[in-house]
């Protein structure tokens, strides 16, 4: 069977304009147009190529600043791309949903927040609100504000309400180490989901466990892909490495 | 890499017009109901609640009232100023709280911009239709004011919706535009304050300004301002005040033209938001 991509990223780069201060000269700024004084440019990713296909469940791995998370970004459309192509299938869903949630409001008022910002017509935010509320576990608590909540409790309703929609993509940024054993099993059941309805799973985690479930395991390095491939072989690599960056 | 399945889309690719005001009509719902939700939030603590939306016009136009007509012209305390002062002031204040909320709104929205793709027009558009939550309220106080100063039911009146919905356009389009000015100059803000302050008397708010100018060029010049446009056309609608025809015009020029300027700007910039 040929693989057919969600997602296709060619030839990404992207860098980051650091800017360290501001002239205190007003008239400086001006002249400069507002241009800061120094600039520290920071390679986040460089020609990055990879593909992602349907049934997929893809580990991420690398040492910290190793762009991890630009990729996730970038792929899910939120940061400007300087070089390079990315396509995807549909729009991929990242769990970012909880910045739009407000912790003065209960479980309830956020999670028609979150479903409407997500692009849901009220009928449908509706029909889906009970079984979020089962799925973060939190019906005893859902009328009351969202500032009381325990930060596991908040974790479960941002994730339930962000995968609440079954995604064709989405992008999983340490999630699993959230929540208690019901809820892990929960949300493994959930991209389970995703995959069986031929969506593609990316998920950045340093859980061996959980990256061992992964089929394959894209290994990025210092913004470059070090190693792309069967998930057992790409993680004993890694891990390797990072035993030995550590000593 | 020609072999593609064809339904890929480009992350990188510019938004089209069409596709982003569909994108914007698919979250109608959101517009709805979250910035409906804030204005609540905001008087839900308070003692006197909604009643609030109430009060706070009747204050403001009692203020205005007191400072202007009976301090500074005590010879214009009469209730054709006081009808005219309540047109003038809730259309003027409205139009400049959305505008001035709007330059910052890419600004203090920017953590949702970082985690959560949605057409950022939303942001800015929220505010318009928050605006609306507690303007519509004031007309109350707008129609009780007249009425107090003897002006009998018009059929004029019937035109209060086109009027409404004029307001509304004219709002948006200028939010879409101040939030785009406001995310490429952050100093926006601070100087927009001075500028509506001679706007204000620009647009004839308090003191008509037919009483300054005598030439008839220079008025109809001065009714390119959007908001001496449908505050002249809103006098003449609630309480008959006389309309000049330019101010008609530019309205209705400004209603059509405003939207599609404003998605066309602000979409200029539409994947640089989170930056």
């Amino acid at each position: 069977m040929i693989p057919e991509p969600t997602v296709i990223v060619e030839d990404l780069s992207i860098t980051y304009r650091l800017r360290l201060d501001r002239s205190s000269s007003p008239v400086r700024n001006l002249l400069t147009s507002g241009r800061f004084r120094d600039v520290v440019e920071v390679q986040a990713l460089r020609n990055v190529s990879v593909q992602f296909n349907r049934g997929e469940t893809i580990g991420i791995v690398g040492s910290n600043g190793s762009g991890k998370s630009t990729l996730m970004q970038a792929i899910s459309g939120l940061s400007p791309i300087d070089q390079g192509r990315i396509r995807v299938s549909s729009q991929p869903t990242l769990l970012g949903v909880g910045a739009a949630l407000r912790p003065a409001l209960s479980g309830r008022q956020n999670i028609e927040i979150g479903c409407l910002v997500l692009g849901m017509r009220d009928e449908e935010v509706a029909e889906i609100t009970d079984s979020i509320i089962d799925f973060a576990g939190i019906r005893s608590a859902i009328d009351r504000p969202m500032r009381t909540y325990s930060s596991g409790m908040r974790a479960r309703l941002t994730f339930a309400i962000a995968t609440s929609r079954v995604p064709e993509i989405l992008l999983l940024d340490e999630a699993l180490a959230v929540g208690d054993r019901g809820f892990r099993k929960r949300s493994e059941e959930r991209m389970q989901a995703v995959r069986a309805s031929a969506g593609t799973v990316l998920l950045v985690s340093h859980s061996s466990s959980v990256l061992q479930t992964c089929d394959r395991i894209l290994w990025l390095e210092q913004g470059e892909v070090r190693l792309f491939g069967d998930s057992g072989e790409t993680l004993n690599a890694y891990e390797d490495y990072a035993d030995a960056s550590n000593d | 890499m020609s072999a593609d399945p064809p339904e890929l889309v480009d992350l990188g690719c510019p938004v089209k017009l069409g596709e982003y005001a569909r994108d914007v009509w698919a979250r109608r719902d959101y517009l709805l109901t979250v910035p409906r939700r804030e204005a609540r939030g905001r008087n839900a603590d308070f003692l006197l609640g909604q009643l609030w939306l109430i009060i706070n016009p009747a204050l403001m136009i009692t203020v205005y009232f007191v400072v202007f007509g009976v301090i500074i012209q005590s010879n214009r305390g009469s209730a054709d100023f006081l009808s005219r002062l309540v047109v003038g002031v809730l259309f003027f204040r409205t139009t400049q709280t959305v505008i001035q909320a709007s330059t910052s709104s890419i600004e203090r929205n920017r953590g949702l911009i970082r985690s959560i793709q949605f057409p950022r027009a939303l942001l800015p558009l929220g505010i318009v239709v928050g605006q609306m939550y507690s303007f519509l309220p004031s007309l109350i106080v707008m129609f009780a004011v007249v009425s107090f100063g003897g002006v009998e039911p018009m059929w004029q009146w019937l035109l209060l919706p086109a009027i409404l919905l004029a307001h509304f356009l004219l709002n948006a389009g200028l939010s879409l535009v101040a939030a785009r000015a406001g995310f490429a100059f952050n100093d926006l803000g601070p100087l927009l304050t001075h500028l509506f302050r001679v706007l204000m008397y620009g647009s004839g708010v308090i003191f008509p300004i037919e009483d300054y100018i005598e030439s008839e060029r220079v008025l109809n010049y001065l009714a390119i301002n959007p908001i001496y446009a449908i505050i002249g056309v809103t006098r003449w609608v609630v309480i008959g005040s006389d309309l000049r025809s330019a101010q008609v015009w530019s309205m209705v020029i400004w209603c059509l033209l405003v939207v599609p300027i404003g998605f066309g700007l602000f979409l200029g910039a539409e994947r640089r938001y989170g930056e």
